[in-house]
């Protein structure tokens, strides 16, 4: 929050998180994002929902499986527009 | 300059002296990076490539192939699985078109049979289910899945055998994993199945891409898949009687090898084969073999399953016996009990 605090005004809305949680520089060193570690196990169950920023290089069925294993766990799939 | 490819993260990490950058499938810019970042690169990926003396273009058409051969991987893995009944239709399907297109790749298709047959199913493995998804017209997939279909037994067979060389032979767990990569990966795994289940002598000259430093492995590896083969070949006296093993060669299947063609239907073949199969399994469970009986039994239904997929494809070319591999057995068994 210390980090990000100048940036979340009332306005913001929820899709305007991930932006502030990570963006990309021109360089590594320039990435702006903020670290979590997490101690102990992460599976799909821990997720609610997905957001793909841009189309990963597969093939339709890998996106199909993708899709089809979020789908198993309860995992809502959103593609950014 | 050097660089590391993995198909799986989709990366190429080149670096010379200090100087590192990286291209990300499927093309683009190279990003400048440190060599630090190598392990958030390709975080748990263990498909590395190694080149050294390497141009970009190098790099990049490697990289396009390790991608094609890891993707193709991962699909024809959704294609078989059958966790929870497996994939929906509509993925499995798409899984089926995209396998064969693959396919066309002989870089792929090599890579593939060299991994699959490096490890017998699992139990969630369906292959009974994948054929449903996989038309007459995907010849290439088709075809790919009856071998693996057929080699089930040997495949195992092999990997047990591989499971009884002592640790100690390759000098730690770690080498041993490590000469197992490079094995499986050289076809190895897959070369040895298909001997074993052709019936021929397997011997030390057998693999063709075989790594030459690890030469001392094979003949360790030969002598345990013998051995395998002895464990599961002690036969009682009943074998002693050459005609009683002849016997057990059921009069169905040179009925059926004589017999059927353009005048015998696709149910009359059925019957006719699981006459002949239940006969062998009983003949083997009275001999004392029921595990014997069972690997046999399997064998003759993926038989039975090529008979059936090659028989919607070519009608004519339709041979009936039992498969070489298991012959092997029954010829080795006999061979144990005359001493």
């Amino acid at each position: 929050m210390a980090k990000l605090a100048d940036e979340i005004e009332a306005s913001s809305a929820e899709d305007d998180f991930p932006e502030l949680l990570l963006r990309c520089g021109a360089v590594p060193e320039k990435d702006q994002f903020v670290e979590v570690h997490i101690w102990g196990p992460l599976s799909v169950y821990c997720l609610e929902s997905v957001l793909l920023l841009e189309m990963p290089p597969w093939t339709r069925t890998l996106l199909l499986a993708f899709a089809s294993d979020l789908a198993r766990a309860d995992v809502k799939l959103r593609i950014s527009s | 300059m050097k660089a590391i490819v993995s198909g799986r993260a989709g990366i190429a990490f080149l670096f010379k002296g200090e100087d590192a950058f990286y291209i990300r499938y499927p093309g683009g810019a190279a990003v400048p990076c440190h060599m630090e970042d190598f392990s958030f690169l390709f975080g748990d990926a263990r498909d590395l490539q190694f080149l050294e003396d390497a141009a970009v273009s190098d790099a990049e058409a490697l990289l396009r192939g390790e991608v094609a051969k890891a993707q193709a991987l991962q699909i024809i893995l959704i294609l078989l699985d059958g966790t929870d009944g497996g994939y929906p239709a509509q993925v499995r399907s798409s899984a089926a078109a995209d396998l064969e297109k693959s396919l066309t790749d002989v870089e792929v298709e090599e890579y593939l049979s060299r991994v699959l047959f490096a490890q017998p199913l699992s139990q969630d493995g369906d292959l009974d289910g994948a054929f449903a998804y996989v038309p007459l017209t995907l010849l290439r997939l088709r075809t790919l899945l009856v071998d693996l279909c057929l080699h089930q037994t040997y495949i195992a067979s092999v990997c047990r055998a591989w499971e009884a060389i002592p640790t100690a032979t390759f000098g730690s767990l770690r080498e041993r994993a490590l000469a197992k990569a490079r094995i499986v990966l050289s076809g190895g795994f897959r070369d040895l199945a298909r001997a074993w289940a052709s019936g021929s002598e397997i011997d030390s000259s057998l693999p063709q891409n075989w790594p030459h430093d690890l030469s001392s492995l094979l003949g360790a590896w030969i002598s345990a898949l013998r051995l395998d083969l002895e464990n599961d070949a002690r036969w009682p006296a009943v074998l002693e009687d050459s005609e009683g093993l002849e016997a057990a060669k059921p009069r169905h299947i040179s009925f059926v090898a004589e017999n059927f063609g353009d005048r015998e239907g696709p149910q009359d073949l059925d019957v006719e084969i699981s006459k002949a199969s239940a006969q062998l399994r009983s003949f083997l469970e009275q001999a004392g073999r029921p595990g014997m009986a069972f690997a046999i039994s399997r064998s003759f239904q993926m038989q039975r399953t090529l008979q059936k997929r090659q028989a919607e494809i070519v009608r004519p070319q339709l041979s009936f016996d039992l498969p070489p591999g298991a012959w092997a057995l029954l010829r080795k068994a006999k061979e144990l009990v005359h001493g």
